[in-house]
C-alpha cells in the first residue's frame, strides 16, 4: 500500500511538470491535436483537405512564437472558426491509443485479417471511424467497445479476457505446463530406469582359484 | 514403462481418430446448414429461420413469421458495390407484387448508420433488419454478397440468385414461387 502510493507520488511529480509545460509552451501539432476540424472529421493535425486549414495552422504558430498558452490559442482559433473547429479536452499523449494499435487489435468484419491488413471499403470506414473516436478523446476500450456493439464480439481479434473466453488464454498455458509435466515425469522414468545395476554376485573360492590359474597359465604361455 | 508407451500411443491414436471425426462432422453439417450450398446441389432446401433487430423500425423480425407468403430476403451492406445497383430494383418489385410477397433486406457487417442512410437514399420502404457479425449470413452461404433467395409458400427455397440481381432474374423467381 505504502509502495503504491509512493509510486502515484513519483509519477505526480514527473507528470505534472510535463503537463505544466505542454500547457505552458506548446509544440504546433499539440495545439492541432487538441483541435477537431469539424469539416474534416479529424483533428487539424490530420486535416489536409479544407482551405481554411493552413491560416489557422499559422495562427497557431504565430501565437505559439507570441508566447500565448495552449489553452488561450485553442480557445482563440474555436472562435474564430466556429462551427468548423472545436476544443478537445487536453489528454497526456501517452494515454491517447494510436490508429496503428487499433488496427492491430480489431479485424475486418469482411476479410477474416485484422484492420491494418485491410484495404476493403469497410475497413478504410472503421479506420476513419477510429480517427475520429481517437481525435475525440476516446478511450482505447471506449473505441473497442463501440466496435463490438456495432459489429459484435468477433470483431475484436483476441477474445476478452473474461467469462467463457478466459478458456482461450488460460488453455494453452495449462495445456504447456501439463505438456512439461508428462515430459518431465517421463525423462525422470527413463533416467531411473538406466541406473547402474548392482555388482554381480562374488565367486565361490574353488571358482576364482580356477579363474586364477587359467589367467596364470595363459600368461606364461 | 512398457505399459505406459502403449497407453500413450493408444490415446494418441484416440485423439487423431476424435479430430477427424470432428472434422467430417462439421464439414457434413457446415454443408447441410448452409442453404445457397445445399439449394445449389439440388436438394429441398428449408430456409435457416432468424429473429433479427428491425433496422427501419422498432423491434424484431423472424422470418418464420412470414411463413404461407413468398418470400424475398436479399442479404445486402452499404459498403457493398453491386447492392447499391440492385436495391432500386427490390423496391420496384416490393411496389409492383404488394401483399402477395414480402421482402426482407438483411444488412450484414455493416455501420447501422451507413445502412440507415443508404436505405434513405435509395428509398427502401420494406422491413430490414441487421445481422452486425453476419451470424444468419453464414448459415445462407456467407460473403460474398449480395445473394437473394426467394422462399416459396410451402416454405422451401425455389430460388436463389448469388451476386447482383437482375430484374428479369428477380421476376422470374418470384413468380416460380408463387406458381408452387
Amino acid at each position: 500500500m505504502r509502495r503504491a502510493a509512493v509510486a502515484v507520488a513519483l509519477l505526480a511529480l514527473v507528470a505534472v511538470p510535463v503537463a505544466r509545460a505542454s500547457e505552458d509552451h506548446p509544440t504546433s501539432m499539440e495545439v492541432q491535436q487538441e483541435l477537431f476540424c469539424d469539416d474534416c472529421q479529424t483533428t487539424l493535425a490530420d486535416a489536409s483537405s479544407v482551405s481554411w486549414t493552413p491560416a489557422a495552422i499559422h495562427q497557431i504558430n504565430q501565437m505559439i512564437s507570441e508566447g500565448y498558452r495552449k489553452s488561450q490559442i485553442k480557445s482563440a482559433l474555436a472562435k474564430k472558426y466556429v462551427g468548423h473547429l472545436r476544443e478537445l479536452p487536453a489528454k497526456p499523449a501517452s494515454n491517447r491509443p494510436s490508429l496503428s494499435d487499433l488496427e492491430g487489435e480489431i479485424m475486418c468484419p469482411v476479410c477474416s485479417t485484422t484492420l491494418d491488413q485491410s484495404d476493403s471499403p469497410i475497413a478504410q470506414r472503421m479506420k476513419a471511424d477510429i480517427s475520429r473516436r481517437i481525435a475525440a478523446g476516446q478511450s482505447k476500450q471506449e473505441i473497442k467497445d463501440a466496435m463490438v456493439a456495432e459489429f459484435g464480439q468477433q470483431i475484436l481479434a483476441a477474445p476478452p479476457k473474461k467469462g467463457f473466453n478466459l478458456l482461450a488464454w488460460v488453455l494453452p498455458i495449462v495445456l504447456l505446463l501439463g505438456g512439461a509435466l508428462v515430459l518431465g515425469l517421463l525423462a525422470w522414468r527413463w533416467s531411473h530406469a538406466r541406473e547402474p545395476s548392482p555388482p554381480a554376485a562374488r565367486l565361490s573360492p574353488a571358482l576364482e582359484r580356477r579363474v586364477d590359474e587359467e589367467l596364470a597359465r595363459f600368461d606364461e604361455g | 514403462m512398457r505399459r505406459l508407451k502403449v497407453a500413450g500411443q493408444v490415446a494418441s491414436v484416440g485423439l487423431v481418430g476424435a479430430l477427424l471425426v470432428l472434422l467430417v462432422w462439421k464439414v457434413v453439417q457446415n454443408d447441410r446448414t448452409n442453404v445457397a450450398s445445399s439449394f445449389t446441389k439440388g436438394h429441398v432446401t428449408k430456409p435457416v429461420d432468424f429473429d433479427l433487430s428491425r433496422l427501419n423500425g422498432n423491434g424484431k423480425l423472424q422470418l418464420s413469421s412470414l411463413r404461407g407468403k413468398v418470400v424475398v430476403v436479399n442479404f445486402w451492406a452499404s459498403w457493398c458495390e453491386p447492392c447499391k445497383s440492385e436495391a432500386p430494383r427490390f423496391q420496384q418489385a416490393f411496389k409492383r407484387y404488394g401483399n402477395r410477397v414480402a421482402f426482407v433486406g438483411v444488412d450484414t457487417a455493416d455501420y447501422s448508420s451507413d445502412a440507415g442512410r443508404f436505405l434513405s437514399r435509395y428509398g427502401v420502404t420494406y422491413p430490414n433488419v441487421r445481422d452486425p457479425d453476419r451470424t444468419v449470413l453464414g448459415k445462407y452461404g456467407g460473403l460474398p454478397i449480395p445473394r437473394t433467395f426467394v422462399i416459396s409458400p410451402n416454405w422451401q427455397v425455389s430460388g436463389y440468385i448469388f451476386g447482383e440481381a437482375r430484374s428479369e432474374e428477380l421476376d422470374s423467381a418470384i413468380q416460380k414461387a408463387l406458381g408452387a
